[in-house]
């Protein structure tokens, strides 16, 4: 069992600002990724806790410092991340229904051809793949899936456009995700949804959460 | 009794409902989005006798008329813009009493950037997500998730009885922020900084001697209102309210909460410094 438990390793802490501490993973691995799911779940129903906001690899607590000191605060999610649970939470799959290429999603031509694939066959990859959130960012509702195939992998486009539409269904690097409203960015839009990735009248507001696996279905 | 609430007349370049902020969603995405200068609100909270959460209206460089259907007390905090309450000059930091068809005129302003008007009982818009402040991103809270227009009537929670204060001066400013330093914070020391045109509630990038960088493979991590963020460029980035949760670029430092509301007062072409904060 202990070479198992070396696997995770002890994490770094930064603290960063006057109320914030960064819990940084040796990678962004899955099982890494799996406790920290778990760890902010946890830090959010503790006192004083204001915001836990998982990255890649890293999960940031922001806390009310006239209230807690910082070093029972890392002491806690020390011993927090030590037995967080293996627990895998409840599994559930997403479909997004996406409109590949053509005026909705401009970049399938161009990413195609730098892969070496046609667009059918780029199309039928990313859709073919099973995803997993890795995490929730940037804008409401914006779902980091991983799990794309490494056919697809491409760097960001060296300039971000000044306006994505709402609904993009893009991919960056090892990633896929859905511009859930009309904003910047740099990702590669290759189809669109017509699915609310974010709704504040629904509970969750945020249609993907961390650990849910997503399918891209073509329509 | 007519129904307590205010209509604007003339919106200016961009009136935004706001509080404190929307907090405790960044894990799903959603930004905290409060008054860029939260000290001014603070305070005209505390001159209209509000509770300190009370949505108030956040003015960008003024030119801005809002009638009053009620009696109400109202305070303005933040740039000085020449007000006049039914045509008599009406001093900034300050409380006044409007009546039922009282009307507000702001003029624009000759220094600093946003002038918060509160009024007594608060902007009573619904609450989305716990919060009343705009988030122009989402299209949420706020009038509809989007800028005041002309003729939008916003209602007012009940009267309050008391405030503590009728007037208070002014914080001074000086636009030196005490920053903490991270590990790239050696490009932020001793140089003036100029906020550039691109700099909006998101974020302010600032324009000086800068040196362009390579950035490796970055992790997304969260980041805040108050962060330094060096792209490629090295022209930093200091996020401000509606900023995103998660971001790849290094750090060079982290504004204190208590000097970031001066950043929210920076008119674009503006000279700030940082100093080092331990």
């Amino acid at each position: 069992m202990a070479f198992l438990m070396e696997d995770f390793g002890t994490p770094n802490f930064r603290r960063i600002g006057q109320s914030a501490i960064m819990l940084e993973c040796a990678d962004a691995s899955m099982p890494q990724q799996r406790r920290l799911w778990t760890l902010a779940r946890e830090a959010r129903g503790w006192t004083h806790i204001h915001e836990a906001v998982i990255g890649a690899g890293n999960l940031t607590i922001v806390f009310d410092r006239h209230a807690l000191d910082v070093e029972s605060l890392r002491a806690q999610l020390e011993t927090g991340w030590a037995d967080a649970p293996h627990e895998r939470l409840e599994e559930r799959t997403v479909e997004i229904a996406v409109h590949y290429g053509g005026n909705d999603g401009i970049d399938l031509r161009e990413v195609a051809h730098a892969c070496g694939l046609s667009e059918e066959e780029a199309i039928a990859l990313h859709a073919g793949a099973n995803y997993v959130v890795s995490f929730v960012g940037f804008l409401p509702g914006f779902a980091y899936l991983d799990g794309l195939d490494d056919r697809l992998h491409r760097p960001r486009r060296a300039q971000p456009r000044a306006r994505v539409p709402a609904g993009s269904v893009a991919i960056a690097g090892a990633q896929s995700g859905v511009y859930p409203f009309e904003s910047p960015g740099g990702w590669h839009l290759i189809g669109r949804t017509d699915a609310r990735v974010f709704d504040p009248s629904r509970e969750p507001a945020a249609l993907l959460q961390p650990g849910d696996r997503v399918r891209f279905v073509p329509v | 009794m007519s129904e307590r609430a205010i209509t604007i007349e003339r919106p200016g370049l961009q009136s935004l409902v706001v509080d404190r902020g929307r907090f405790g969603l960044r894990h799903q995405g959603v930004g905290w989005c409060g008054a860029m200068d939260l000290r001014s609100y603070a305070i005209a909270n505390e001159l209209t006798g509000n509770a300190p959460g009370a949505a108030a209206i956040e003015i960008v460089l003024g030119d801005v008329i809002v009638r009053f259907d009620a009696p109400a007390r109202l305070a303005l905090a933040g740039a000085d813009c020449d007000a006049t309450l039914d045509g008599e000059p009406m001093s900034t930091w300050t409380a006044h009493a409007a009546h039922a068809g009282s009307r507000l005129v702001l003029h624009r302003p000759r220094a600093w950037m946003r002038t918060i008007l509160a009024v007594d009982g608060g902007i009573d818009v619904p609450v989305v997500l716990g919060s009343r402040t705009t988030d122009l991103t989402a299209a949420m809270g706020g009038c509809a998730g989007r800028a005041l227009r002309a003729g939008d009537r916003l209602k007012l929670g009940p009267a309050c009885r008391n405030a503590m204060h009728a007037s208070v001066s002014p914080p001074p400013i000086d636009f030196v922020l005490r920053t903490i330093a991270q590990p790239l914070a050696d490009r932020l020391w001793d140089r003036e900084w100029i906020v550039g045109h691109q700099s909006n509630r998101m974020g302010y990038r600032l324009q000086g001697e800068v040196t362009a960088h390579e950035i490796g493979a970055m992790r997304s991590h969260a980041v805040f209102p108050g962060f330094i963020q060096l792209p490629p460029s090295g022209e930093p980035i200091v996020l401000m309210s509606d900023a995103q949760t998660t971001g790849g670029y290094p750090l060079a430092g982290v504004v204190i909460e208590e000097d970031l509301w001066m950043l929210g007062q920076a008119p674009i072409g503006a000279t700030v410094r940082f100093v080092r904060w331990e």
